[in-house]
């Protein structure tokens, strides 16, 4: 009993550490240096600990201990509970879908049984995107108490946009269900062993719907009229600053991250190695004479793969982030209910039919 | 910057000191601008923030347009006397805190405009940190300007005293700055 | 007549693969990637490599490096003194005339021998917007403008009037400018 609990102590620790003590600053630095490599400049660099500057992380540091030590504003009028619970609102909920998601497979350590997943829900996917969905009322709320019109405008515009993403990208995922017969996270990867069963074979419409859908949810670029620079100040956290204007940030780049993860567990095989079975990877490193060490060495490969596998996907999110200009607000609405939802309906259709009549064979 | 009671007690001791220095180095890396530009000035800052002179090398290329989040107000182009209330109220809503930039001739002293309409210097108005001369200036100039205001940031004590709730500039008669003697 | 037409789509209703704006977004995220990834391999050339030559980004690296300003650039306003020690300038006060902001300011008077220089000479370096009239009125060669242009911030405006101390350059110095002037007004490229 104890030793099921420190494990999940571990795997929690391990996950909220990655997340925000790894992903959120180094994002963070990405954004600058990747943004600044793309523009034929050289980004942030000059922050220096005793002389070493190692190219740009520390901007990171001093960026969060100024924001630590400004001025917390609420302003005149705002509702201060909600003013301050908005931010916690939006950024727990990003860190909260992390705990389905399975960063490893099944191991056995020393007779123990190892599932790299912090919970192994059977509705997996049906988890993620109700947490996913709460984020809304951060923003929303954000919008409301700050008693200012355009964080309010921004907020409503948020809301619309988030709520009319979610409905498609629910249905962007039923395909996938039905091709994989389970919710469970964990069930997906595991049928993804082979690299022909992987998601993004059969399914890449899906995955092009699926992707566009979250980065709506995220209010990225191209989907970021809520946080619309040129024509909201700042759109739903104008009045925000220090401690709080940097939990919005971070809820940002968490659920970057999170996208990331979720496309790597659904589309391209989780931690598995492409061309590379579990079976094929315990016994090569000398799984029958050593199985400890040779499960404990795949657990750590399988881990890196699904590290190396997400930033590749946060890559291309930047990338879309720095390329792309802004939609208008409703040419964001058209692209939501006129093309998203109808694809991803033609697809389920679709899916369906190549599964009776067997040209998609279920794995 | 103002002092907590904390501090007036412990006066110089090492905690602070070097407290005080990790804050001001955090600081002087960081800077959120506002750019509030109106005039040919900002043409200069584009080119500062553009690839060339890179003003991102310093960390100082997020403009946050919201005054709650920034900390720099660069004051780019002239003032006239009907944006003057606006600058005010600008600089008033920025939460502590903060430092002032003087971009241009016209921002330090009205410049080639010793006019009816024309505010003979900000400094009339809000109080400046550094003050940069050039009609515009040089993007080198702008950046050494940021430099001499990275080591000023720095070199402030009392970094911990956050001064909550001072009266807004145009309410207190004694932060109304004249301008330096001899002007003509 | 033998230039090719080329076709142009007007009033352009967008297929389904375009609509998507996929083919589009690609093309875009093509274009930034190879400016990344170039711009990326030239620094890991410079780091690891050869050295400044084979960076392909564009940014000066102030203040480490900074760019040389061509011969006709305008700098700060400087007096010149001459080789015996005193200053050219003769106090007639063309350049306070022909300044735009009038920011210099001039007390002139007379030395023994019959020379007259200036008793006091302030330049307003808070009012100057360096155009250079001051150098182009001047009959005597006696304030240029100068290549520099470091140093000028300053954290307090009271310091940024210029007095003839201040402004006083040896004539070796500005060798170049003077070369320049003297070309602009007597070269074969005179208006």
């Amino acid at each position: 009993m104890t030793l099921a609990l420190v494990e999940t102590a571990a795997k929690i620790a391990f996950v909220f550490g990655l997340n925000i003590g790894v992903f959120a600053p180094l994002l963070g630095w990405v954004e600058r240096k990747q943004s600044a490599v793309m523009q034929d400049r050289i980004g942030a660099d000059r922050a220096d600990v005793f002389g070493f500057t190692i190219i740009g992380l520390f901007h990171t540091m001093s960026d969060t201990i100024k924001l630590i030590f400004k001025e917390d504003f609420i302003p005149r009028g705002a509702d201060r509970i909600m003013h301050t619970a908005a931010p916690a609102l939006a950024l727990i909920p990003a860190l909260v879908a992390f705990t389905v998601i399975p960063f490893g497979g099944h191991y056995t350590l020393w007779g123990h049984n190892v599932n790299l997943v912090v919970a192994d829900l059977d509705v997996g996917a049906l988890f993620v995107f109700a947490i996913s969905s709460l984020a809304a009322y951060g923003v929303v709320l954000a919008g409301w108490s700050s008693n200012n019109n355009w964080s309010f405008l921004g907020g409503l515009r948020a809301a619309a946009q988030m709520f009319s993403y979610e409905v498609a990208m629910g249905l962007t995922i039923i395909g996938l269900v039905m091709f994989y017969q389970s919710l469970s996270l964990v069930t997906i990867v595991e049928k993804q062993n082979e690299f022909w069963h992987w998601g993004i074979i059969w399914h890449w419409p899906a995955f092009i719907l699926y992707f566009t859908c979250a980065i709506a949810e995220n209010k990225r670029i191209p989907f970021d009229v809520p946080e619309a620079e040129s024509e909201l100040v700042a759109g739903y956290f104008t009045e925000y600053s220090g401690m709080k204007f940097i939990m919005f940030w971070m809820a940002e780049f968490v659920e970057v991250v999170t996208i990331s993860a979720l496309c790597v567990v659904l589309f391209f095989g989780g931690h598995h190695l492409p061309f590379v079975t579990d079976a094929e990877l315990i016994s090569g490193l000398g799984g029958a004479l050593y199985p400890n060490f040779a499960n404990l060495a795949a657990m750590g490969i399988g881990i890196l793969t699904f590290i190396v596998k997400v930033i590749i996907l946060i890559f291309i999110q930047m990338t879309i982030r720095w390329t792309l200009p802004r939609f208008r607000y409703d040419q964001v609405m058209a692209l939501g209910w006129k093309l998203v939802l109808p694809a991803s309906l033609i697809w389920i259709f679709i899916v369906g039919v190549g599964i009776l009549s067997g040209i998609m064979p279920r794995p | 910057m103002g002092m907590t009671p904390e501090e007036k007690a412990l006066g110089d001791s090492v905690i602070f000191t070097q407290l005080d220095k990790v804050i001001g180095w955090g600081r002087k890396y960081s800077f959120f601008l506002y750019p509030f530009i109106t005039a040919c000035c900002g043409m200069e800052f584009m080119s500062v923030a553009g690839p060339r002179y890179d003003l991102d090398r310093f960390g100082a290329a997020l403009p946050r347009f919201s005054p709650r989040q920034a900390d720099l107000l660069m004051v780019v182009g002239t003032i006239s006397h009907r944006q003057a209330p606006i600058l005010v109220k600008v600089y008033n809503q920025m939460t502590e805190p903060k430092w002032v930039f003087a971009f241009g001739a016209c921002t330090i002293s009205g410049g080639m405009y010793d006019n009816y309409a024309t505010v003979q210097g900000i400094d009339t108005l809000i109080p400046v940190d550094i003050y940069v001369p050039g009609c515009p200036p040089r993007p080198e100039m702008v950046l050494d300007g940021l430099i001499r205001l990275q080591e000023k940031v720095a070199g402030q004590r009392g970094q911990m005293g956050l001064q909550k709730g001072i009266a807004p500039v145009g309410e207190a008669d004694d932060r109304i700055v004249t301008g330096g003697e001899g002007s003509i | 007549m033998a230039t090719k037409i080329k076709k142009i789509r007007r009033n352009v209703t967008l297929t389904l693969w375009e609509q998507s704006y996929v083919p589009e977004i690609l093309r875009g995220m093509y274009i930034t990637l190879e400016h990344f990834f170039i711009n990326l391999w030239g620094l890991i050339l410079e780091f690891a490599w050869s050295g400044r030559e084979d960076r392909k980004i564009a940014t000066v690296y102030y203040p480490e490096e900074s760019v040389t300003p061509p011969p006709a650039y305008r700098g700060r306003p400087v007096l010149v003194l001459g080789a015996d020690g005193n200053e050219k300038c003769v106090a007639c006060g063309l350049c306070e005339a022909a300044c735009p902001p009038q920011c210099i300011s001039i007390i002139g008077a007379e030395r023994a021998n019959g020379e007259r220089y200036p008793l006091r000479y302030t330049l307003d370096g808070t009012r100057c917007i360096f155009c250079g009239r001051c150098e182009e009125a001047c009959p005597k060669e006696a304030i240029v403008m100068s290549d520099d242009w470091r140093n000028l911030c300053e954290y307090d405006r009271s310091k940024m009037i210029y007095e003839k101390a201040d402004l006083l350059v040896p004539e070796e110095k500005l060798a170049g400018r003077l070369a320049f002037i003297r070309d602009k007004a007597f070269g074969k490229d005179r208006y």
